[in-house]
């Protein structure tokens, strides 16, 4: 693209240069402003990439439509797993898988902020619904693990190591908002907006959009003011529109320099984060999870949907009750299972978006899928809502080729700790642990997920 | 002195003064020019002077170096050549002659009005300054939510709650409201010391006062050590502006928000300043952050404090300020009302221009522009963030976008600081709209626009007619406030009520008593006492081992206490700046300074007037004119010359570093500054400098008061030669001070250079009789300092200003 010859032609038709500026906006990454930018050719990088998605939600699950009846490789999904019926064969189900950490804290709290790191939370200031106060978790958690892990080696270095993407996460910071920490006290917060995940990833891009359609406003305007001063006052104005031009060549310039492998995901980032926009940001967040990882920005990420307790009303299932108050409801009334299973059923539909997205996203510089380098856990706080149990917590794996996992199946373990599971797809990754979190909750070692 | 009674002098005189008419009525140089070929001191000077300092002054390269020009009159300047020229000879060119040569130099060249005649000064298309940058987008969006004024009363607004939960209507939990005057409290196990006596005074009442009370929000119930809560909300009032460090030292869950928006919704939804809402383990610890800050504008702040469980009980709010040291925030710097937050403009600027002695926009580039933008960035993602509430509507209004564009239209208005006409609107707001894909988008372009627009960036640029009252009020505001017209003066101006003299002295009256005005006021003393040397103060170790940064902080926050109380306290004015024979001193200080008699906290401490006098003794300011080892008469001579005198020096001839180590260790400073500077050519300037530093050697290198150096009694008595040429004896600082109190060159020095600071141009742009006027001005009002910005902001106000053609 011409730049100066582009500006020239375009300069009156707004049609045009509406197209001029979405053109120009694409992968106006490269402005003065920005630093660090991402791979800009992945094809470079060595095959054989690994990925780790962990995606939670909240409140715990409807056991019976759940889990398949039978395990093996030959098992049926029931209604809430049902979205993924056409992942099938990437997926392993797993039940069994317990949260055996004790101590302070109530089940909620402990299901979240334990359920990553694996090990007791700190005594501390905040009440539950029961049991003692406590504070954050005491441990890393296994995210934040594997990304120190593959920072620490050239060849798996990315530009952020990991990334927390939230949907709909209330902004603020306690024991049921936090599931991922840094070390012992050190929760790490999601991003839950969109524009601003997007602005860490790419930069001030979508400034740069709004500034490329507006400099020519400036640059006319500064001509015209020009026009009544003396030599002396208009020179001051001539050379600040020079740099005006300066800056409108370097977008330009930019466009045609930028070439991302995957370019920014075109979002509307002043998408408002209230609950009735919630299925919007979901996938909003998956489309910049997904591009991020296709320009290898980071290779572990987390997706963290509400909280542990929410009560997000997903007006858009048509239910007005709030999550966590209906996850209370007797198995009796059949109004509020039917609902929760809705809500269930509404969680896996966006696990199989993200799913697809990676399946239908050819894997940069090697053969298959992203799908086959990325391994994507989908878990909650709890079991089962209305019982408040750390057992039987509903772990569902999909993909994962490229980390040797055998999917395509469900299993019954019996009473298999989650710190286990996180040994298991540590060292599925590389990284030759032999104990995470608490050490007692290891005894077994690593599950066998091949 | 002169002798006007032989026929030369006469002619000389008569000359003069036809040289000033015809000059002032054909105001052309040219035309002046010519008279000058039959000016007695022509032959005079061509013969003795023009092979070194060149036909016009302009110095002849290898002979001499700097061009003859100056701030001496024109008597001085005749007893100067009398004295000193021609260099090989003075005695070649004295009496008429001297002041035929004199005269005839002084009016064609040497003069600031002769130069001004040259190039004539002119007010130049400036850009917005950095603080003015900040200034007018923080106001501007301001405006759109209300204003905010300061009331007297210091300290933060304190909620206690007997539940963790900041809840007051939490049944049979007390809660009481009082103000706190800054927050550091160690409670122990116990509950609050203010709750303990909320408990005492409850268990006397009967039901029926305790119903009284619930009026006044105060719940009368229980308070225990298991479980409280606070909440101090308020305003942060900071002295300097650049990045603040925010500490809240806790056992327990503490958040901060700093600049946040006061609605209760938006504090819960909002980001946290710093977030210690959970506290693991009851142990104390500190948590931090950074928050860019505007000096001198209010900013809200609330702090939230719960209890649980735990054992002890501790909370402590800290700050450290650009400059200062890390401690509580103090009273000062608090007030409990509740404020607007404002959008503060953070992203770091290249510094403007101060190549003339004060700082303009007079340049730019492309890290200005690049700044300018991200700074418009960053308000654009504010008013989208807060685009209902500024807009007035919200999500579910029919006609939001009706209402988004009205403000958007407001919004380039306010900014371009006049009305557009409907061609102007036509261009600048709606198409930002029509041609985004949502109303958010539109607004961020709007914005965008109008913040990197010419129209906002550059206020001086003309229009198609006269200056009107829009220019008015946007010079005022630019003036007083350094930044745009609030809501008060469009108001006025709608009204067609800034038109006359009276309205628009009413109306600069009015802003002149603004906080914005005492900001800018403060920036000025810090730049006329050069307080940017303070900035980074080390002292020797060993020989001032007291002077360490608390006391150096110490001594900031006491010249701001000082210059507040001798501005705009009840007898303030510049008399009592440098004659004052108090100043504001705290224990710290006051056992470095010899006042061990202080309570805690500044107070205002009365003086020993034969010690110290006003401003040019306060410890900060001698401190920072002097070696890191001790006093240095050459720098506070300077300045004193510059700043408080008001004579031009030139920069010295050749660069002759003060070393120590080069003297008698014996010499005392004042020996030794007299050895260095004893040559002819240093003399010509030292004649001035060494007297005024002198005067000042009762001043220790942190300037403690001191009778003797290197154990001989100290002599602070001088003979100092005036400008008019009088020699009048010092013995002190009191002396300097009365000196410059009285004189008028002082007095125009420092009305030139609060001019500087204020408009930004060159006073002399305003005509050469607006120094005259306004020191009339400053001298009927007793020296009013408020009363003389506000003088100098009429004087830019009303330039090329016709009443009538408004």
């Amino acid at each position: 693209m011409g730049g100066t010859r582009m500006r020239i032609e375009m300069k009156s038709q707004l049609f045009n240069r509406r197209e001029f500026v979405k053109r120009l906006g694409v992968s106006a990454a490269t402005l003065p402003f920005l630093t660090g930018l991402p791979g800009l050719n992945a094809s470079e990088r060595p095959a054989g990439k690994q990925r780790l998605i962990i995606m939670f939600s909240p409140n715990g699950t409807i056991p019976s439509e759940f889990w398949p009846d039978q395990s093996g490789d030959d098992f049926k999904l029931k209604r809430i797993t049902k979205p993924l019926e056409a992942f099938k064969n990437q997926l392993l189900v797993l039940r069994g898988i317990h949260n055996k950490v004790k101590g302070d804290g109530d089940r909620h709290m402990r299901g979240m902020s334990c359920l990553l790191t694996g090990t007791e939370l700190l005594p501390g200031n905040i009440q539950g619904g029961s049991d003692t106060p406590a504070g954050w978790a005491s441990g890393i958690s296994i995210d934040q693990e594997l990304k120190n892990f593959l920072q620490s080696r050239e060849e798996t270095r990315t530009r952020f190591g990991s990334l927390e993407f939230g949907v709909a996460v209330p902004n603020r910071a306690d024991p049921w908002t936090r599931m991922c920490y840094a070390g012992a006290n050190q929760p790490v917060a999601p991003i839950e907006d969109p524009g601003q995940m997007l602005a860490k990833l790419y930069g001030k891009t979508v400034d740069k959009n709004s500034l490329s359609s507006i400099l020519d406003d400036v640059r006319d305007d500064l001509a015209r003011v020009s026009k009544s001063l003396g030599a002396e006052d208009r020179a001051r104005l001539e050379q600040h529109l020079t740099l005006v031009r300066e800056m409108e060549d370097n977008l330009q310039r930019a466009d045609e320099d930028a070439e991302l492998s995957h370019p920014v995901p075109d979002i509307d980032p002043d998408v408002e984060l209230v609950n009735d926009n919630t299925p919007k940001i979901s996938r909003l967040q998956i489309d910049l999870l997904v591009n991020a990882m296709a320009n290898d920005m980071t290779r572990i990420a987390t997706l963290q949907f509400m909280r542990s307790v929410g009560q997000a009303r997903m007006k858009w299932l048509g239910i007005e009750d709030g999550h966590h108050s209906l996850s209370h409801e007797s198995d009796k009334n059949e109004g509020a299972v039917e609902k929760l299973i809705k809500i269930n059923t509404w969680f896996a539909g966006e696990l199989a978006y993200l799913t697809k997205k990676l399946a239908d996203t050819p894997e940069p510089g090697a053969a298959g899928s992203m799908l086959d380098h990325t391994l994507v856990v989908w878990l909650n706080e709890l079991g089962k809502g209305n019982t408040h149990t750390l057992t039987d917590i509903p772990f569902v794996l999909v993909g994962g080729k490229a980390h040797g996992i055998k999917s395509g199946r469900a299993l019954k373990l019996e009473a298999a700790s989650h710190n286990q599971l996180w040994l298991a797809i540590a060292n599925a990754m590389g990284h030759e642990i032999d104990s995470f979190g608490t050490e007692k909750f290891c005894k077994g070692g690593a599950l066998s997920l091949s | 002195m002169l002798a006007s009674s032989n026929l030369g002098g006469r002619t000389i005189r008569r000359w003069i003064s036809l040289l000033v008419f015809g000059a002032v009525a054909t105001g052309s140089f040219s035309a002046a020019a010519t008279q000058f070929e039959k000016h007695p001191g022509r032959g005079i000077y061509q013969k003795l002077c023009s092979e070194c300092h060149g036909p016009m002054g302009e110095a002849v390269a290898g002979k001499t170096d700097d061009p003859l020009r100056g701030n001496r009159d024109l008597t001085s300047l005749t007893r100067r050549i009398e004295r000193t020229m021609p260099e090989d000879n003075a005695d070649k060119c004295v009496g008429e002659d001297a002041k035929a040569v004199a005269g005839y130099i002084y009016h064609l060249f040497y003069s600031e009005a002769a130069r001004a005649r040259k190039t004539p000064a002119r007010v130049e298309l400036n850009r917005l300054t950095v603080a003015q940058y900040r200034n007018s987008i923080a106001d501007l969006v301001l405006g759109f939510r209300g204003s905010i004024d300061i009331r007297q009363e210091r300290g933060l607004k304190g909620s206690y709650y007997g539940s963790y939960r900041l809840d007051p209507n939490k049944k049979g939990m007390g809660h009481f409201n009082r103000v706190d005057d800054r927050v550091r409290f160690d409670f122990g196990e116990d509950i609050p010391g203010e709750a303990k006596k909320k408990l005492g005074e409850w268990a006397k009442l009967n039901d029926e006062q305790k119903k009284k009370l619930k009026k006044n929000s105060e719940v009368p119930g229980k308070f225990a050590a298991d479980e409280f809560a606070i909440r101090w909300e308020g305003v942060l009032l900071p002295d300097e502006s650049g990045t603040h460090q925010f500490v809240i030292r806790t056992r327990n869950g503490a958040s901060l928000w700093v600049n946040r928006h006061h609605n209760d919704h938006e504090i819960r939804e909002g980001t946290k300043t710093i977030d210690g809402y959970v506290a693991p383990g009851n142990k104390l610890r500190e948590l931090q952050a950074e928050v860019f800050l505007i000096g001198g504008r209010p900013y809200p702040i609330r702090l939230e404090f719960f209890k649980y469980k735990g054992k002890r009980a501790q909370i402590e709010l800290l700050w450290k300020q650009p400059h200062g040291v890390l401690r509580t925030i103090p009273k000062r710097n608090l007030a409990p009302q509740i404020i607007h937050d404002s959008l503060t403009v953070a992203v770091p600027f290249p510094a403007d221009d101060r190549s003339v002695g004060y700082e303009r926009g007079s340049s730019v580039s492309r890290t200005w522009l690049e700044a300018v933008t991200s700074g418009a960035s960053e308000a654009a993602a504010f008013v989208v963030r807060h685009l209902n509430e500024l807009a007035g509507t919200d999500s579910k209004q029919a006609d939001r976008e009706e209402k988004i564009r009205e403000f958007g239209r407001q919004f380039v208005e306010r900014a371009f600081r006049r009305p557009l006409s409907g061609n102007e609107a036509r261009l600048f707001v709606g198409p930002h709209f029509d041609r985004a894909d949502t109303v958010e988008q539109g607004a961020r372009r709007l914005v965008l626009f109008a913040l990197t627009s010419p129209r906002f960036l550059y206020p001086g640029l003309p229009h198609d007619s006269a200056p009107d009252q829009w220019d008015i009020a946007s010079r005022l505001s630019l003036a007083l406030w350094d930044s745009l017209p609030d809501q008060r003066l469009r108001g006025l101006v709608r009204l067609n009520q800034l038109k006359t003299p009276k309205q628009i002295e009413r109306a600069a009256g009015q802003m002149a008593r603004d906080w914005r005005s005492k900001a800018k006021l403060r920036g000025f003393f810090h730049h006329w006492l050069e307080l940017d040397r303070a900035a980074e103060l080390a002292k020797d170790d060993k020989i001032f081992p007291e002077f360490d940064e608390l006391v150096l902080a110490d001594l900031r926050t006491s010249l701001n206490l000082f210059l507040d109380e001798a501005v705009w306290g009840k007898d303030g004015n510049y008399r009592q700046l440098l004659l004052a024979d108090y100043t504001f001193l705290n224990q710290r200080l006051g056992k470095l300074y010899g006042r061990t008699d202080l309570r805690s906290g500044f107070q205002k401490v009365s003086l020993n007037p034969k010690q110290r006098s006003g401003i040019i003794t306060h410890p900060l300011l001698l401190a920072s004119l002097a070696y890191h080892n001790d006093t240095s008469p050459i720098h506070r001579g300077v300045f004193l010359t510059r700043n408080i005198v008001g004579m031009s020096l030139k920069s010295p001839p050749m660069a002759n570093e003060f070393k120590d180590t080069g003297f008698d260790p014996k010499l005392t400073m004042r020996e030794k500054v007299t050895e260095l500077t004893r040559a002819k050519a240093c003399m010509g300037c030292h004649v001035t400098i060494n007297p005024l530093g002198f005067s000042l050697e009762n001043y220790d290198g942190i300037g403690r008061w001191r009778t003797h150096d290197k154990n001989k009694p100290v002599d602070s008595t001088s003979e100092f030669r005036t400008e008019t040429g009088t020699t009048i004896r010092l013995t002190g600082a009191r002396d300097v001070a009365k000196f410059a109190a009285d004189t008028p060159s002082a007095h125009r020095a420092f009305i030139q250079q609060l001019f500087h600071h204020t408009v930004k141009q060159p006073v002399l742009a305003f005509g050469e009789t607006t120094m005259e006027e306004l020191r009339n001005v400053f001298q009927q009002s007793n020296f009013n300092v408020p009363e003389l910005i506000r003088s100098i902001a009429l004087k830019s106000a009303m330039h090329g200003w016709n009443p009538d053609a408004n």
